[in-house]
């Protein structure tokens, strides 16, 4: 807060009183960042966003609601729906929490989630877990389609997480616009609001999943034994953690001989070892997610996630 | 102007509370209101919102400037194309295109044109922010929503005729490859939870058989 202020002349004996006003200013900044988290969980609302990327511009419409259930216990059951608003794609349903996708030519797929994983994490994610990572600094209000959205930046603790940078409607608390921006503020990926409408009830479109036949349970993951005995991890990249529990990975063309997930509550690194194809190396970029192909004497290690590509080259060096 | 004035000035521009009297003087003294301005333009640019800027008074200088220009008269040099024209019945009658009023049309949107390209080039120049969205870097495509195979393609600058088909057709098996571990890594992020979820309900049933025995 202070850090950023500006000032042309101020006593220093003010700067005490000023740390002790951030303080409480920082505590009011971060409610108005849940405020953001409880509108994408509480309200009832059609809306359309596009994910940019280079050479990549993605639109969806996303369905949100509320489903009071009648009876003695009654618990609100939220409803969502998430499709691509051109062309044909997995359907991606959630209630409760469960996540159901529906590909054409495929089997509907449950997962025991409550949060649809293809929606920007730090939307969905626990606070505890975003305020370990992120310090929040309140920018100044822009127009975004006509409504004032106030800007919120997450910037990153650790040099080697990208920041996220968040407008929020300021009358609403609704994410209009998230930018996931790199070290020197450069745009990686932009996820934007182009259509809002929030509903006074449940939309009509997601009505037919109160009650829709779907899946009951999650299929049990196959609790294959990991085949990385042979291999190791011998460094992770600063306040990631090593999942211990972690779903099979199978590939049609060639076997995977190692993978590992990374996460930090909030992002996911995946490394994979493979028997070397013997083809070039490759750094390539999706968005905010570095793609790192390596080789070395018989084996390629790919590392894919958010992080910067000299971090994702010490970590596939750090395969054993 | 008095320090004193900038300063409750310079901690509005920082959101802090101002007094009604401070407020009345602001709306009332158009100094205390361009100084206004210029904090919260000043806050701006450190925090580095501001959109690159183009100053507005750029064009009319310029225009200006080409004002106090020489002008050159081109010479009229007959061209065998127009002769022909001239001496066909159908455009006989009609004055010579290089005539005087038609001459300063042309300058003048010679220069008109000169202006907007001058404009729209450093427009140009100046957009760095948005440049990473714009500019081709080494980009995988992926499918938006995984399971669907869309085709990875590889961006143009990767892809050009300096490499041999076999070694087009090797990009294109690891493009392959990629794909699958790309679908495998968001499979993986997908069940996640469900994972640790089975993980911890394996570990209270082991409890309980362990309190069991």
């Amino acid at each position: 807060m202070s850090l950023t202020s500006f000032r042309f002349s101020a006593g220093w004996f003010c700067s005490l009183a000023l740390a002790l006003c951030s303080l409480s200013a920082l505590a009011d900044d971060w409610q108005q960042f849940e405020r953001t988290q409880q509108a994408v969980r509480k309200f009832n609302f059609d809306v359309s966003f596009v994910q940019v990327r280079p050479n990549q511009l993605i639109t969806y419409r996303w369905l949100h609601g509320i489903h009071e259930q009648s009876g003695s216990l009654s618990v609100p059951l939220e409803l969502e729906r998430l499709l691509l608003q051109d062309g044909v794609g997995t359907d991606t349903f959630r209630r409760g929490d469960k996540v159901y996708y529906a590909a054409p030519d495929a089997p509907v797929i449950v997962t025991q989630n409550d949060s649809i994983k293809e929606l920007p994490a730090i939307l969905f994610e626990p606070l505890p877990v975003i305020q370990q990572l992120y310090d929040i600094v309140p920018g100044s209000s822009v127009p975004l389609s006509g409504r004032t959205a106030q800007l919120l930046r997450l910037s990153a603790r650790d040099a080697s997480r990208y920041s996220y940078w968040l407008w929020q409607d300021a009358e609403t608390g609704f994410p209009l616009r998230v930018d996931t921006v790199d070290e020197q503020n450069v745009v990686l990926d932009r996820w934007m609001v182009v259509h809002l409408q929030l509903k006074p009830g449940l939309p009509a479109e997601l009505q037919s999943l109160i009650s829709a036949q779907l899946p009951e349970q999650p299929h049990a993951l196959a609790n294959s034994q990991a085949p990385q005995a042979q291999f190791k991890l011998n460094w992770i990249p600063p306040g990631y953690q090593l999942l211990a529990q972690q779903a099979p990975v199978s590939t049609r063309s060639v076997p995977v001989l190692a993978n590992w997930l990374l996460s930090d509550g909030l992002h996911q690194i995946s490394v994979f070892v493979q028997p070397t194809a013997r083809l070039p190396e490759q750094q390539l970029r999706d968005g905010a997610t570095t793609i790192l192909v390596t080789t070395r004497q018989n084996l390629d290690v790919t590392v894919i996630g958010p992080l910067r590509p000299e971090l994702a080259a010490k970590l596939a060096a750090a395969v054993e | 102007m008095s320090s004193e004035h900038q300063e409750w000035l310079s901690a509005a521009s920082d959101n802090q509370s101002v007094s009604a009297e401070q407020l009345d003087s602001l709306l009332s003294d158009p100094q205390l209101q361009a100084s206004w301005l210029r904090y919260q333009l000043a806050g701006s640019v450190i925090r580095q919102e501001l959109a690159p800027q183009l100053d507005t008074a750029f064009a009319d200088r310029f225009a200006a400037m080409l004002e106090q220009e020489d002008s050159h008269q081109l010479v009229a040099e007959p061209v065998p194309v127009l002769q022909q024209a001239t001496a066909s019945p159908v455009g006989g009658s009609q004055p010579a295109a290089n005539q005087g009023w038609w001459k300063m049309l042309m300058q003048g949107a010679i220069a008109a044109s000169v202006a907007i390209v001058a404009v729209v080039g450093v427009q140009q120049t100046q957009q760095k922010p948005d440049d990473a969205l714009t500019t081709p870097l080494p980009v995988l495509q992926t499918s938006p929503i995984g399971g669907v195979a869309a085709p990875v393609s590889l961006s143009q600058t990767s892809v050009e005729s300096r490499f041999t088909p076999q070694q087009q057709q090797q990009q294109l098996e690891q493009q392959r490859r990629l794909q699958e571990l790309m679908q495998a890594r968001q499979q993986q992020i997908r069940l996640m939870e469900q994972a640790a979820a089975q993980q911890a309900k394996k570990d209270t049933t082991d409890e309980g058989k362990g309190q069991q025995q």
